[in-house]
């Protein structure tokens, strides 16, 4: 039970810091890495200076935490980026809508200029020469998404 | 500490699983089907060695599993902004029409709209598209969770 009570404890801090960092920033990665890890060291230093708990006890709470953080980022976070969302924004309080309605609001050309600007804003800048990937961490996730699509392919094969 | 491995292990078969009967596993039934066998498993491992079986391991099993799960829409799905990334990653293109050019390759929104009437969130007649009960509710959960947790 005291288990259930600590994640309990660490989600309604991770909610707190969510609403507080939304008003400072609209950067999602800020949002979700810093309330995710924020809660976990406070936990840990509390845990060591007070509650001493048992390791195994520890080690789950801040696994399960992190396991329902990554859920967390898809299913109320997703709302602000999820393309699909973004489509049925536009159905919402209408009785049906014309194609050609529909790919004047949304289409792959405001798609692009939409993720440009978000790119712009977060990551990329213009150099002499080319665009390129300023942030390490977009490119570390390209790499890792790579190696998992190499890894899927070979269970696939064998 | 023993449990928690026993939990990555089934965690790791559950990804090879549905790794390698990608296809089947990607409707419900036959995932959720999956789901209670491997709990099943769990309960049937944890009484061989006389583990506790404590509801946080049940908990961290369930969030391991739907985790893998979200995870592995990677492996398919192509997502706008990680295909942008990739394009001037690889190709260091000069300016934005070059980048727009090869993005637009693409077709995002026709493949998001394909899914969305596949999964009956929308129909379409003729040339209106209509929203189906079950989108509204789709989106509207999604909404009030946003509402809730983040704004």
């Amino acid at each position: 039970m005291s288990g259930i009570i600590y994640l309990v404890f660490l989600f309604t801090i991770k909610i707190i810091l969510i609403k507080i960092i939304n008003q400072l920033t609209k950067k999602l990665d800020i949002l979700h890495s810093y309330s995710t890890f924020f809660p976990i060291i406070f936990f840990l230093t509390i845990n060591f200076f007070y509650l001493k708990l048992d390791t195994t006890l520890v080690f789950k709470i801040v696994i399960i935490y992190i396991v329902y953080s990554y859920i967390f980022i898809t299913i109320p976070g997703g709302f602000a980026s999820s393309v699909r969302l973004k489509i049925l924004s536009h159905f919402i309080h209408k009785n049906g809508l014309k194609s050609t309605d529909l790919f004047k609001k949304i289409n792959d050309e405001v798609l692009f200029e939409n993720r440009f600007k978000r790119l712009i804003n977060y990551s990329i800048i213009r150099k002499n020469q080319h665009y390129f990937i300023k942030s390490n961490k977009i490119k570390f996730f390209l790499n890792f998404i790579k190696l998992n699509k190499k890894i899927f392919n070979i269970i696939q094969r064998h | 500490m023993n449990e928690i491995l026993i939990i990555f292990g089934i965690s790791i078969l559950y990804l090879l699983i549905i790794c390698y009967f990608f296809n089947f596993f990607r409707i419900f039934k036959n995932l959720f089907i999956l789901i209670v066998s491997l709990f099943i498993l769990k309960i049937g491992i944890f009484k061989i060695y006389n583990f506790d079986q404590d509801f946080l391991g049940y908990f961290l099993l369930l969030g391991l599993f739907i985790s893998i799960k979200i995870h592995s829409y990677l492996f398919y799905m192509k997502s706008p902004t990680l295909h942008l990334s990739e394009i001037i990653h690889t190709k260091k293109l000069i300016n934005k029409n070059e980048i727009k050019y090869f993005f637009l390759k693409y077709k995002f929104i026709q493949m998001y709209l394909n899914i969305l009437i596949k999964q009956k969130i929308l129909t379409k007649k003729k040339n209106f598209f209509y929203l189906e009960k079950k989108g509204y509710f789709f989106y509207k959960f999604y909404e009030i969770f946003f509402k809730i947790f983040i704004r």
